[in-house]
């Protein structure tokens, strides 16, 4: 770990699936995690708010339990802007990655995973994000918690819809001590 | 410069980045427009523009405008932008700004009064995604605070919704003659 801010590791995204696994990015050399979502789309044609991420636990198991709580701040560049919050605990994380097929937009966002690693806190997130399909562009500032204090060593860019697969794009993951 | 001297206030930490790599800076005052020509767009996929401090001498604005060029700044585009952002003003709170048919980005770098203000600088920091990949369009999200007749913060983004390569952008004064200074840096994250 020779530097502050380094460089952990890229992955292009499959197409034809709607969840695509970046794991053992996460580790107890760094507390901070950035993470860049370049060019996220779908290979069918759908405006569509892809739900987020889910996190992989220490043994590679997915957390998909009701544990997750966020807030997003957004705005529609046709219609203005609002709120996107968890009402309850939801079995994901959003942080308004918006998308559609490549020819009509994609996906960017950075997220901040704070703390991961440590067994004994919660892993929270902050992001900013900004995507473009059919229906409008949205810019997207959001808080999130992942509601349980383990050991996290990845994460899963995460669509419940089977019939909205990713098409393409890439995420690239850096790690901040 | 070492880049370790960005602060990086969105994450209330310094980054010394070795996998962060510094294109340019520029340092400009007394200009009517400031020009990065070298973005380095076929090696980085993320760029990140620091705003170290800008201001102007202009009272009836308080915004740079930002243009994109395809050609390496032998023009540059002024049409197809849009932009959505929350602005958050003291003593009004959020306010919406958006559209979908801009001529330009609006770049939020810049102090109305600066004679009242004489301290007053404004700073933020942007992500800027797709310059260089041909099939993608360009976005940006930004956080940058200024100062107008109040204190304002930013969030949101730019779109740029036609494919191409974009390899030099520039800030200047909307060709009506006022003078900006200030510092930006560019960076490429290094993914490799």
């Amino acid at each position: 770990m020779a530097d502050s801010f380094n460089y952990i590791n890229s992955f292009t995204v499959s197409s034809g699936t709607t969840t695509f696994n970046c794991d053992n990015v996460f580790s107890a050399d760094y507390d901070k995690y950035m993470i860049s979502f370049n060019g996220i789309y779908h290979d069918i044609d759908v405006s569509n708010g892809i739900e987020g991420f889910r996190l992989i636990n220490s043994t590679g198991g997915i957390e998909s339990s009701t544990l997750y709580s966020y807030c997003v701040r957004y705005m529609d560049y046709n219609a203005g802007g609002g709120d996107n919050y968890s009402v309850t605990d939801r079995n994901f994380l959003f942080f308004g990655l918006y998308a559609d097929q490549l020819s009509d937009g994609s996906g960017n966002a950075t997220v901040y995973v704070h703390r991961p690693y440590d067994s004994a806190t919660y892993t929270w997130f902050s992001s900013q994000a900004i995507g473009f399909n059919s229906s409008s562009g949205y810019t997207n500032t959001g808080l999130g918690v992942f509601k349980s204090a383990k050991t996290i060593r990845g994460f899963q860019l995460y669509e419940s819809n089977a019939a909205r697969t990713f098409g393409g794009g890439t995420i690239d993951v850096w790690g901040i001590s | 410069m070492p880049i370790g001297q960005a602060k990086f206030g969105l994450l209330g930490g310094v980054l010394d980045l070795d996998k962060l790599k510094l294109i340019e800076t520029k340092t400009f005052s007394g200009v009517n427009s400031v020009e990065f020509t070298d973005l380095k767009e076929n090696i980085y996929k993320t760029h990140i523009l620091v705003n170290h401090y800008t201001y102007q001498d202009y009272l009836n604005d308080y915004s740079f405008r930002w243009l994109l060029s395809t050609n390496g700044g032998t023009s540059y585009i002024t049409s197809g932008y849009a932009m959505g952002y929350q602005q958050i003003t003291q003593g009004t709170g959020f306010v919406n700004n958006y559209a979908n048919s801009r001529t330009h980005f609006e770049f939020k770098g810049a102090v109305k009064t600066i004679s009242n203000e004489s301290g007053a600088r404004a700073v933020g920091i942007y992500y800027i995604y797709n310059l260089g990949n041909a099939s993608q369009y360009t976005h940006h999200v930004a956080n940058s605070y200024n100062m107008w007749t109040t204190e304002s913060s930013y969030l949101g983004g730019g779109f740029y919704n036609t494919t191409g390569t974009i390899n030099a952008m520039k800030f200047d004064d909307f060709g009506i003659g006022y003078n900006i200074a200030g510092k930006l840096s560019l960076y490429g994250l290094v993914n490799t």
